[in-house]
């Protein structure tokens, strides 16, 4: 997935989405109901149809999309469609509510309703942004890769540290069997290790080298050396984490929150009519 | 020290597979460093991590600097150790054995722990992606959903079919009955805001006019049924006009557009009406057309003020004599009149208090009529009370005697007190009879009653002076409401040329004009006041009956 989505039959759907939105517009500036505009009016009651059922279509994409080759329409194209109707959504389900809000359950739709379509405009921003910061940050590696890279590292610092000083192995052992990749969502998210052992190594034993004499000082240089690779590789592998992370997090407020909005659309028609 | 070190290297299902080697030394050190006696090249190691000495008693162990050295898998520090005693040194098990001949120590080395896989090691210390982490999307998902329904659906539904719930709810942060309410309720039906049954009776079925008029018993029509058919508004709702959870602004339609629906033109609509087209009022408004008395003695009637009606009250009053800037002349030196002088604005700030001649005449304008008598005066208002009065007043007079007029008669004359005879009493009567009829004459003319109403002279014989009632329009412009207090920071002569009114037959109701002054439309203007139709209309008319017969038989079917 990439830009493609976007500019999918030369901005089919975006024609579509503005036109709707368009249309919505001028019907809502030319209509001069007796009362404050509201849902309840003619135009309300359209407007809001319209958005029910673009709710209702927008998440029948999450079944679409899991059949592969069913039906007409490729799943890029339900994409495209899925992205500039959703968005549309903001000023149809807006003109609908007559910009009258309070502490209701219509309000509650509006609110996860516009919480969806938030997360997903960063959902877009991420699948247009990130793929190529993760080609960037990878240099061709996979993260796989990189842990086994790290891993021989590993084994390289050891052995060189074994002729070394126990600080200088306690370190080294820290680095090694401490050190992880990602971890809680925060961490994943943030991509750094603010207390990573193995770049506490690498500031010690680089600090130690420093002052260090003849042949140790050989020794620990090419331990720093060692130290520096695998430093720079965990940097690297947690930078991916975090794209990888970026790239789903949204997903998991996205999803959710869609069926919430279902459920309070479901109680927002049913309250509507039930005192009508 | 003779030692025998044997080197456990691997273990198969046929054995180990060990490395002897005999170590000559003081005593034994294990550790990292090359220098040890028994090397143990594992980073997990110290440098240097333990020494066995042998002494008088036996073998000791001795941890050196802050390697653990466990015995029986307590930390040590020095402990003795016999054959069978397993000593762990970092991932190395050193077992105790028997010493051979010529042999002192005898040790078995192993490394039991030894290093796992580095990059499954750290495979499993990393979670490198969301979906291993504890965050989820399926069981979020129906948990939110189920969330939402519940709160917001089930118990609300619950709440309206079973009283006792919603009580029990009441005091929840998301209360049943205002989660679903679109709004806030109007400040005058906050009472029972809560109880949404008292509006919406019926579960999907819209609120009926029969709700409102539950409360609003006598809430009026609009036009009257018995006259136009189409008075009763069928097909629209107390809901067309009062829109309800709207918040605390008055819950009343204030839209030109829904007037001007029929208003625009309303001839069209019902041909035998007399109202003009009214849209807007800075743009489509007629003429005011106040009540006037345009022919003496008839009722009044609406005259547009376009046609300049004059207004035939019956009575005279020059407002430019009244309002000189120096003043007027009374009983007690000039005095100078305002118009609150006499019009005096009703307690409610609508109307103005009626003009009472005692009240805002008498002061100059004394009803007294024999300058030898002034304190005769006569009641105002009452012209055969006058006629009654002022005959017997003189009748008294001439049976009293005493009177000093040099024409009149000797027993209206003589001496007070002394009896007259019949035929002198008939004389003073006929001087008392002409007398009354002199003043009576002066009185109706123009000296006093004639100078502000029109007076007819005695019919017959046996009639009397008549004064004509004035009829003055109390409530000008009936149609509309204008509320005198909301004004009261202009003069009254910014919309009243009273001051320049010769005759009492100028109407000095001011014309749309002068309103439109400062008033304009709906559509705003600059320096203007919005005003909309019912800034100064009611919808619902006051003379007319109740809607509420209609709106049971006609409107409550939608």
């Amino acid at each position: 997935m990439n830009q493609s989505i976007l500019v999918y039959r030369g901005f089919r759907y975006l024609k579509v989405a503005i036109a709707l939105s368009l249309i919505a517009s001028l019907f809502y500036v030319f209509h001069q109901p007796m009362q404050r505009p509201n849902g309840g009016t003619w135009l309300g009651y359209g407007l809001g149809s319209i958005g029910a059922g673009l709710i209702v279509w927008l998440m029948w994409f999450g079944i679409r999309k899991r059949r592969y080759g069913g039906g007409r329409a490729m799943v890029e194209e339900w994409l495209s469609a899925h992205v500039y109707l959703g968005l549309s959504l903001i000023v149809v389900a807006t003109l609908h509510s007559g910009f009258k809000f309070g502490w209701n359950v219509h309000t509650l739709a509006y609110v996860l309703m516009m919480t969806v379509i938030g997360s997903g405009i960063f959902g877009v921003y991420a699948y247009v942004r990130y793929p190529t910061l993760m080609t960037e940050n990878q240099r061709g590696a996979t993260l796989e890769m990189m842990m086994g890279q790290m891993s021989d590292l590993d084994r390289e610092c050891r052995a060189a540290a074994m002729g070394l000083g126990d600080d200088i192995a306690r370190l080294v052992l820290a680095a090694s069997q401490e050190t992880c990749i990602g971890g809680s969502v925060w961490r994943q998210l943030r991509g750094t290790d603010p207390s990573c052992p193995t770049h506490s190594a690498l500031v010690g034993v680089h600090t130690r080298a420093a002052a260090a004499p003849g042949d140790h000082a050989v020794a620990l240089r090419r331990l720093v050396t060692l130290l520096q690779r695998k430093d720079d590789l965990v940097g690297r592998a947690r930078r991916d984490v975090q794209i990888k992370a970026l790239l789903d997090i949204w997903l998991y407020i996205h999803v959710p929150l869609s069926f919430a909005l279902l459920a309070a659309l479901i109680a927002h028609i049913v309250a509507v009519f039930f005192y009508w | 020290m003779e030692s025998r070190v044997v080197f456990i290297t691997k273990r198969t299902k046929a054995g180990a597979v060990s490395r002897d080697s005999r170590v000559g030394a003081d005593f034994l050190r294990f550790g990292r460093s090359a220098d040890c006696e028994v090397h143990l090249p594992d980073p997990r190691v110290m440098f240097l991590q333990a020494e066995l000495h042998r002494r008088e008693a036996g073998l000791y162990i001795e941890a050196i600097g802050d390697g653990d050295v466990r015995l029986k898998g307590s930390v040590v520090m020095t402990a003795a150790v016999r054959p069978g005693d397993v000593i762990a040194v970092g991932p190395y098990d050193v077992t105790i054995g028997e010493p051979g001949e010529g042999e002192d120590a005898a040790i078995q080395v192993e490394l039991v722990r030894p290093f796992g896989d580095d990059l499954a090691q750290l495979r499993a210390r990393s979670r490198t992606s969301l979906g291993a982490s504890w965050l989820g999307k399926r069981g979020v998902s129906w948990g939110l959903a189920a969330l939402v329904v519940l709160l917001f659906l089930v118990i609300p539904v619950v709440a309206y079919m079973v009283p006792g719930v919603r009580e029990a709810t009441r005091d929840w942060p998301i209360k049943a009955d205002t989660a679903w309410s679109s709004g806030e309720i109007s400040n005058p039906h906050k009472f029972f805001a809560e109880d949404c049954a008292v509006c919406h009776q019926k579960a999907f079925v819209p609120v009926t006019d029969a709700a409102c008029t539950a409360c609003h018993k006598t809430i009026q029509q609009h036009a009257d049924p018995k006259q136009f058919a189409m008075a009763d508004l069928r097909g629209s709702g107390c809901q067309s006009c009062h829109k309800e959870h709207e918040g605390p602004r008055p819950i009343v339609l204030n839209n030109d557009a829904f007037c001007a629906q029929c208003h625009a033109n309303l001839a069209a609509l019902v041909p035998k009406t007399t109202l003009k087209p009214a849209a807007d009022f800075g743009a489509t408004h007629p003429e005011f057309q106040p009540l006037v008395v345009t022919e003496l003695g008839a009722a009044p009637r609406r005259v547009s003020l376009a046609d300049r009606p004059r207004e035939m009250a019956g009575l005279a009053f020059p407002h430019n004599k009244h309002l000189t800037p120096q003043g007027v002349r009374g009983p007690l030196g000039m005095t100078k009149l305002e118009c609150a002088s006499c019009h005096q604005a009703e307690r409610g700030g609508l109307l103005m208090q009626p003009v009472r001649m005692e009240a805002a005449c008498s002061g100059c304008h004394q009803l007294k009529f024999d300058p030898a008598r002034p304190d005769w005066v006569l009641p105002h208002g009452r012209p055969n009370d006058v006629a009654r009065l002022v005959r017997g007043l003189y009748d008294g007079l001439a049976l009293r005697g005493g009177v000093e007029e040099p024409n009149a008669p000797a027993p209206v004359r003589r001496r007070p007190g002394t009896p007259l005879a019949e035929p002198e009493r008939l004389e003073a009567l006929a001087w008392a009879d002409r007398r009354a009829g002199e003043t009576l004459r002066v009185i109706f003319g123009k000296s006093v009653c004639g100078t502000c109403h029109i007076v007819d002279p005695p019919a017959g014989a046996m009639a009397e002076w008549s004064v004509r009632p004035p009829r003055i329009a109390q409530h000008w412009l009936a149609k509309s409401m204008f509320r005198h207090d909301r004004h009261e920071v202009f003069g009254c002569d910014n919309c009243h040329a009273a001051t320049k009114s010769e005759s009492s037959e100028d109407v000095l109701i001011p014309g749309i004009a002068v309103c439109r002054n400062c008033h304009t439309g709906t559509t705003p203007v600059v320096n203007k006041v919005s005003s909309s139709c019912i800034s100064c209309h009611g919808f619902h008319r006051p003379e007319l009956g109740p809607m509420f017969e209609t709106a049971k038989s006609g409107l409550s079917t939608n």
